[in-house]
């Protein structure tokens, strides 16, 4: 596809969007487009209002560039499954010319009727055996910032003290018996601050408040613990992984 | 093994997901840079190419691409036309409604008891679920009452997702129409409300601009409308609050909202409290006119016959089904007709015999006099149509011309020149006949019960797609006409006369199956019910009791009147059986089968498949198949299976190959054969060993080596990540070693 982009659609300016990338923005996408096809610096507003904009440009007769190329790879894509109505409007003008591909076997469920007549979408069946080398080479990508894997978790203890390692071990150790005596499905069981506070301060771990909510916040800082505040204003604190791995964790820690 | 991940192409990046590039070669440059590149310049010519593997000429390929746009342009417009033109009684009668509206509550103004509240007008218009082409109704709406005076703002739901945004859209464009009214007395504030940015929309604004703009006049015409092209996209809320709001201020502004339902009435009961509605003064509207459009689109492209443009019976199967069973949509039939005369166009190397075609200016199609010059490749093909060969061998045995055969089958030039035209002429008459055959069961039908009558897109489908004497529809038709009386059979007579009248057929040995004419049977008939006498046989006496004219069953069958009319007499009842049996033989004449007219191979598409694959999205089906069944896209020799049995059907042992599993097919084939036998929850572990079976166990008998472990498990991953690429598995949390299947079937 990107062959077309290169080799034969050399009369107008041709976009390419990689739909399997995993932190794809199209709101910064559509800005690059208005400001670089089309000329207008400095725009703002949602992704609807963008694609507005650009389908109005290439509606009015007294436009610089005359025809633009879109090609999206996997219109699918987890980034640009909500984002399927602007993009309807951006093809439903005569001037923008769209090629996609997908790949998901329920992709036509994320067009609704109205949709699917402003793709007006003609289907080729594609298929070649290639692997998705390249679709499939973000499976490690750090997408969501908030989240962290238990390497990093591993990584992280391996620089902390004796102390701080079994301050983790407790609440690890609290969570899988809360999972192993609780029901299955539950929400992930949380340890009550205070409750921790004293299990802490019973084996010796820390020695006032200030020095455990001190660790506590270094913790929060790498992401290897999350706080809930309950309704009646009591906070408690969990690891966000199941009790098999927590088990893993703490094997190989020691 | 690759050691270092490589990029495809450049476009692979792990940091950048949009590329953006410009056109970099001028016109010039583009020329000489593409002589050096061999791949074909596909964006030159619209697309179109040299068929014949090249060797067709480029006057050839000039011709097909300028009778392309000839033939679409027109069409096109004819079809928007008759869209419209169904369409205008609806939208006519909203206008109508709008222009009247509020004139009684004026009226009764003064010296009446005032009413609390007053209802607003409200026009619910059922514009069908096509909502694809509600944009041009509204759209035509929208400017009739323009035209009519009417302030209208057309709010989409897509752009209301709340009541500001709505206030917005709404008081954008009202504003504006209202600035357009007042720009001849220069009025300078428009200016300052354009370029504002701090502008309260509220209807408080609208309320002071439409004071200013009315002005003084006691009575004004023009109202504001307000068109909610799809109702059952707005949130519930927003409409409620913009229905509250409007209803406060309607007896100050005369606001008439108009409601466009895609499903029922009973979107408005499930949107609305009871209280809006209670404000509301509902006036229903059926706009949905789809299938009147599609009749009229029918008629206009396949039964007026102005141009070749014909579907065999799969084909206009396949757009009528598009049309009935997905969402009655006027788009969808345009586009597949638009893709199927483009596929005919860009595909049909003969389709330059359309440029041999004329349409006269009384909407008649004849056949040029002068000849198109052929290649010895089109000639060929020609001669190599079996529709052709029979018309020869037709003409040998009629009249017994050898050299006329010889010369047709060995001499371009006598076959461009001689043959062609007669072919050509032979088909256009056949259409022409077969509309002439349309048109009488439409007469027909307008004298037969209700029940019995069908649409003119089903009479098309039965006369493109069932021989005469299978179709029930026929049959039935038929039968009605044999009950008829007497006053009953004339008018039918006349009406049919009138009819062939009007279709200016001049060739009637072609027109017809056995060259029947027509008006000369017609008029047969009229005459022989006027006078009986001369049907009469000499010996036959009259049989008196008209219940002894019934003897066997096949009489009840075919002549039932004879049963109920007591008055008429033996020679009328025998003439009434002679018109039903011509009317029958004019039928079955003009409603013959396409396969009897040459060349009809070329000139009725038949590419269904074509039509269905490209606007039915089966992606589940390809990439199931392509798993599944990998014989129908990779016909590799190193994985079709050695049956055992020799007495297995192909069918059976196609079946028994598809479900072994081979360590040669591809490794996702392989692990989704192997899930396929799983349950809802898969083991990863377990999937993995069969998996490495299959890989080692089979390749150790045929090459005597096994992959490596860990290469077996790599591929493993590679093919368990694509499986989830592709949607047929997805991770669990419950389990952290298993995954959860999420198809089932095939």
């Amino acid at each position: 596809m990107n062959s077309l982009a290169t080799e034969l659609a050399t009369d107008a300016p041709a976009v390419i969007i990689n739909g399997f990338f995993p932190t794809l923005n199209l709101k910064q996408s559509l800005e690059r487009v208005v400001s670089e096809v089309i000329g207008i610096g400095d725009t703002t507003g949602t992704v609807a209002d963008l694609a507005s904009l650009i389908h109005g440009y290439f509606d009015s007769k007294t436009r610089e560039v005359k025809e633009v190329y879109f090609i999206v790879h996997n219109i699918d894509g987890p980034c640009l499954r909500k984002h399927q109505a602007a993009l309807a409007v951006l093809a439903s003008s005569p001037n923008v010319h769209l090629l996609a591909s997908i790949d998901h076997i329920e992709a036509p469920l994320i067009w609704d009727s109205s949709t699917t007549t402003r793709f007006n979408w003609a289907w080729h069946d594609l298929t070649t055996f290639e692997p998705y080398t390249v679709e499939t080479s973000y499976e490690n990508f750090a997408s969501d910032t908030t989240e962290i894997g238990p390497r990093g978790v591993l990584h992280v203890l391996a620089s902390l003290t004796e102390n701080t390692k079994s301050i983790f071990r407790i609440l690890a150790e609290y969570q899988i018996a809360e999972s192993v005596m609780g029901d299955a499905g539950t929400k992930m069981p949380a340890m009550a601050y205070s409750a921790y506070f004293a299990a802490c301060r019973d084996q010796f771990l820390v020695s006032s408040e200030l020095t455990f909510r001190s660790q506590l916040t270094e913790f929060r800082d790498h992401k290897v613990i999350q706080s809930r505040h309950a309704a009646d204003g009591t906070e408690s604190v969990h690891i966000p992984f199941d009790a098999t791995t927590l088990g893993t964790i703490l094997e190989s820690m020691e | 093994m690759v050691d270092a991940y490589k990029p495809m192409d450049a476009f692979d990046s792990m940091t950048e997901s949009t590329f953006i590039l410009k056109p970099s070669f001028t016109p010039k440059q583009s020329t000489t840079k593409k002589a050096g590149v061999s791949h074909p310049p596909a964006f030159n010519n619209e697309g179109f190419v040299p068929l014949f593997q090249g060797k067709e000429a480029e006057e050839s390929m000039e011709l097909r691409r300028k009778l392309f746009s000839e033939m679409w342009g027109p069409l096109e417009q004819l079809l928007v036309d008759t869209e419209e033109q169904v369409n205008q009684v609806g939208v006519s009668e909203v206008c109508n409604y709008v222009n009247c509206s509020y004139t009684r509550i004026e009226s009764v103004e003064k010296g009446q008891l005032d009413q609390p509240f007053a209802e607003m007008a409200t026009a619910v218009a059922f514009a069908g679920v096509n909502t694809g082409d509600h944009s041009k109704l509204f759209e035509s709406l929208q400017a009739q009452l323009t035209a009519g005076g009417h302030h209208v703002a057309l709010l989409e739901s897509q752009y209301c997702t709340s009541l500001a945004s709505m206030l917005k859209c709404m008081l954008d464009q009202i504003l504006g129409s209202l600035d357009e009214v007042q720009r001849p007395t220069g009025n300078s504030r428009s200016g300052v409300l354009a370029g504002a940015k701090t502008i309260a929309y509220d209807m408080g604004l609208l309320k002071l601009r439409w004071d200013e703009a009315v002005g003084s006049a006691s009575t004004c015409s023009s109202r504001v409308v307000v068109i909610l092209q799809d109702f059952e996209g707005f949130a519930p809320m927003v409409v409620d609050d913009f229905v509250r709001i409007a209803t406060s201020y309607c007896y100050s502004v005369p606001i008439v909202v108009v409601l466009g339902l895609a499903t029922s009435y009973e979107s408005i009961h499930q949107s609305l409290t009871k209280a809006s509605i209670s404000m509301l003064n509902v006036e229903k509207f059926n706009l949905q006119r789809s299938k009147e459009c599609i009749d009229a689109a029918i008629r206009s492209v396949f039964i007026r016959a102005t141009d070749m443009l014909a579907f065999g019976a799969e084909a206009y199967k396949s757009l009528l089904d598009q049309f009935l069973l997905y969402n009655f949509s006027i788009t969808g039939f345009v586009k597949k007709l638009k893709f199927a005369a483009m596929d005919f166009f860009y595909a049909q190397p003969l389709s330059v015999l359309v440029s041999m075609l004329q349409c006269s200016a009384g909407g008649v199609l004849s056949v040029r006099d002068y000849p198109i010059c052929l290649s010895p490749e089109q000639a060929e093909l020609i001669r190599m149509q079996k529709s052709v060969q029979r018309f020869l061998e037709q003409q040998l045995e009629e009249t017994g011309d050898r050299d006329h055969f010889r010369l047709a089958l060995s001499n371009d030039e006598y076959l461009q020149k001689t043959v062609l035209p007669q072919l050509l002429r032979r088909l256009v008459s056949f259409r022409a006949g077969y509309c002439l055959g349309i048109d009488f069961v439409v007469t027909l039908q307008d004298m037969v019960p209700e029940s019995l009558r069908k649409p003119i897109r089903t009479l098309h489908y039965y006369g493109v797609g069932q021989k005469f004497d299978d179709c029930m529809h026929w049959k039935a038709l038929s039968a009605v006409v044999r009950r008829m009386k007497v006053p009953d059979m004339e008018q039918l007579l006349a009406k049919l006369s009138a009819v062939a009248d009007i279709a200016a057929i001049v060739d009637w040995d072609f027109a017809t199956k056995d060259g029947l004419d027509i008006p000369q049977l017609l008029q047969q008939s009229r005459a022989l019910l006027s006078n009986p006498g001369v049907l009469i046989k000499p010996g036959n006496a009259d049989s008196g009791e008209p219940s002894k004219r019934i003897r066997t069953r096949t009489d009840m069958e075919n002549r039932p009147f004879l049963l109920f009319d007591n008055s008429s007499s033996d020679q009328m009842l025998s003439a009434l059986d002679q018109c039903c049996a011509n009317i029958e033989t004019i039928l079955r004449a003009c409603l013959s089968p396409y396969q009897s007219a040459p060349l009809y191979e070329v000139f009725y598409y038949k590419h269904s498949l074509l039509l269905d694959t490209t606007f039915s999205a089966q992606p589940r089906a390809a990439v199931q198949a392509a798993l599944g069944k990998t014989s129908y896209y990779i016909d590799c020799d190193c994985c079709k299976a050695t049956t055992c049995d020799s007495d297995d059907s192909d069918a059976t042992s196609e079946d028994a190959a598809d479900q072994r599993v081979m360590s040669s097919m591809h490794d996702t084939s392989i692990a989704y054969r192997l899930h396929q036998e799983c349950g809802r929850m898969i083991n990863l572990y377990d999937w993995h060993s069969a998996f490495s079976s299959v890989v080692e166990g089979e390749s150790v008998k045929a090459r005597g080596s096994s992959p490596c472990q860990r290469a077996i498990q790599a591929r493993f991953m590679r093919a368990v990540e694509e499986m989830r690429l592709l949607g047929f598995i997805k991770s669990t949390q419950r389990k952290t070693d298993h995954v959860i299947r999420l198809t089932w079937g095939m």
